[in-house]
């Protein structure tokens, strides 16, 4: 490899394999040679608005190809994409848009109304648009779009092409109520790629699924990944997510080698059982990270799929995709089996570590440290956040994930859970801080406490809030989650709910969390007995 | 209460305020994509299918559901009439 730079490798591949299918989406397919072309002249239109490099660029794009043309043409105008989640409230976006601070925004009729909410809330930089026809009713400043990129040169630009920069800014849920941007840069991703191509063996014609939203992590390694390679990205539509059957069906129809998702979403296959004995006869690899798998759901698959090599990964955003991984050698013997997260991937390192970031001994419980290529320049211009997260120690630079774990005698780490109150649900990275902060901004309200409650099974977390109303204001869990909802993301919203005279305090005057949990697991339990 | 005449006309209204009644799922308008605005993510698809059998008395089969059958308000009515 000549270059660490993302777009680079990719214009590599090109030469390589231009006429091979790089990425489809429903009826829409790119050759390498049409995506290296759109992308460059996205890229000139770029540079040709003013844009510099290192400058941000939001995307407001659904998951279609183009928004794989305005990533890479982000790129190589030595620009950073910020992705953005086109189903959260606006307000919450508009934090995104004031701390990312972009020169432009690159948007698709889908994102319309969003931008339309967002501009009475924040100022937004010019919008290129994928068709301006589309933008009529829009009263914000058009600056361009893809019908115009025709007439623009195809041939890529040129530039210093500095592979430490940022190539994305991936904004995750903050605990002070406030998403955090995770600075992402071409080396972090590109070391990655040099482990996992090869391990997973993603070659020219691989096809591979593109399962996870763009504004998450795991999606740059099903893009990047196949991209560098010259397989071919099946993205998935989100709408396969509401019906299991027609998930299944992609799967097969598709014929895809490989499949990458969250844990979650091979749940909801498996709850609906519509995985046959030998099914997806062309599947070689299935991978999950994101968060723990159910023993339950990964023995449903493994007993079902017996051709096929199942790997667990694990790493937060902030080490980029992945640092460690194990490939099951064999289907759990129990449920009650849990899985471990293996070892680290080439290049990457992993301790677990006391509070004085020494090494406990194999066997004993610490905290989950990480080092190596993935790591994270650090969290967008916010040099304390930064400087609490990743620390030194031993000489080394090694990011403070927060998760608890220990290594085993046989030298494999295991995950144990969190040190802190943040969850996963559905795979989204969710801290409870941040409901309880948008809560807590509302009048209604004298107090409220958000819990999460292991619910087993299937289902992972359930988002509990209690909260003490302020007398005659009509306020119920209904009016509560209409309100909420313009403040978080429909995946954070709290699925239980209780109205307490007071809630739990401790002896220090702390909210009693394990109090409130016991609460709401008695009302479940309650409900379950109905 | 949940005993509904067969050949009565599923009312749009009805549907579109038990879906925020009992879902709180707010649309614009009986022919809001469900789908392409995100409003419809898979557990609230699964509450709204059993929200649809215990009112209306029809079963679903979610291997012979089609996308366009809870596309938008508008269409939900149609399936449920379809299926009563």
């Amino acid at each position: 490899m000549t270059s660490n730079c993302l777009h680079i490798r990719v214009a590599e591949q090109v030469a390589r394999t231009p006429d091979a299918t790089a990425v489809s989406m429903g009826d829409a397919h790119l050759t390498y040679a049409q995506l290296e072309a759109q992308a460059n002249q996205l890229a000139r239109a770029i540079r040709e608005l003013g844009c510099q490099a290192g400058d941000r660029i939001c995307l407001f794009l659904p998951k279609r190809v183009e928004a794989i043309v305005a990533m890479l043409a982000t790129l190589k105008a030595e620009c950073v994409y910020v992705p953005v989640d086109l189903d959260s409230p606006a307000t919450r976006v508009a934090h995104v848009v004031q701390r990312a601070r972009p020169m432009l925004i690159i948007a698709q009729a889908r994102a319309l109304r969003l931008l339309s909410d967002l501009r009475a809330i924040t100022d937004l930089p010019p919008v290129f648009v994928t068709d301006r026809a589309e933008f009529d009713a829009f009263e914000g400043e058009v600056a361009g779009d893809f019908g115009s990129l025709a007439s623009l040169e195809d041939t890529p630009l040129s530039g210093a092409h500095d592979s430490t920069r940022p190539a994305h800014l991936l904004f995750t849920s903050g605990s002070t109520g406030v998403p955090k941007g995770v600075v992402i840069a071409h080396d972090n991703v590109a070391g990655f790629l040099d482990w996992a191509c090869d391990y997973f063996a993603i070659d020219e014609g691989t096809r591979t699924s593109g399962h996870p939203p763009l504004h998450f992590d795991l999606s740059t390694f099903d893009i990047y990944g196949a991209l560098t390679r010259g397989a071919h990205l099946h993205l998935v539509p989100p709408e396969m997510n509401l019906l299991a059957p027609k998930l299944a069906d992609f799967i097969r129809q598709n014929e895809l080698d490989q499949w990458f998702s969250v844990p979650s979403t091979l749940t909801f296959l498996a709850n609906f059982d519509v995985v046959e004995q030998g099914d997806f006869p062309t599947l070689k690899r299935l991978l999950w990270c994101g968060e723990v798998i159910p023993t339950a759901t990964l023995m449903y698959w493994m007993e079902r799929l017996p051709h096929v090599a199942f790997t667990n990964l694990y790493g937060p955003t902030e080490a980029t995709i992945a640092s460690s991984y194990y490939t099951m050698p064999a289907p759990p013997a129990s449920n009650l089996e849990t899985i471990p997260i293996g070892k680290p991937c080439a290049g990457e390192d992993l301790f677990v570590l006391d509070e004085a970031l020494s090494e406990v001994p194999d066997g004993e419980t610490g905290e989950l440290f990480i080092g190596g290529k993935g790591l994270s320049p650090g969290y967008w211009e916010d040099e304390q956040k930064t400087a609490q997260a990743f620390v030194q120690a031993n000489g080394k630079r090694i990011y403070r994930t927060g998760d608890l774990g220990h290594r085993a005698s046989d030298g494999l780490f295991h995950y144990l859970g969190r040190t802190d109150s943040q969850i996963k649900n559905r795979g989204y990275r969710i801290e409870l801080g941040e409901i309880e902060v948008a809560l807590g901004s509302l009048d209604d309200l004298m107090e409220a406490a958000v819990v999460g409650v292991e619910v087993g099974g299937f289902e992972g977390t359930a988002i509990c809030a209690a909260y003490v109303a302020e007398a005659d204001r009509g306020v119920s869990p209904q009016t509560l989650r209409k309100t909420l909802s313009n403040l978080v993301p429909r995946y954070m919203l709290p699925g239980q709910w209780v109205e307490l005279d007071a809630l739990p305090k401790n002896a220090n005057g702390k909210i009693d969390r394990p109090a409130l949990r016991r609460v709401f697991e008695q009302r479940m339990a309650a409900e379950g007995n109905e | 209460m949940s005993e509904i005449v067969a050949e009565q006309t599923v009312r749009v209204a009805d549907v579109q305020s038990l879906l925020e009644r009992e879902l709180n799922l707010t649309v614009a308008s009986p022919d809001t994509d469900l789908i392409e605005t995100g409003l419809l993510d898979s557990l609230l698809l699964v509450d709204l299918i059993m929200l649809i059998e215990s009112n209306y008395g029809v079963s679903v089969d979610i291997t012979q559901l089609e996308f366009t059958d809870f596309q938008s308000v508008e269409n939900i009515c149609k399936f449920i009439e379809r299926n009563s």
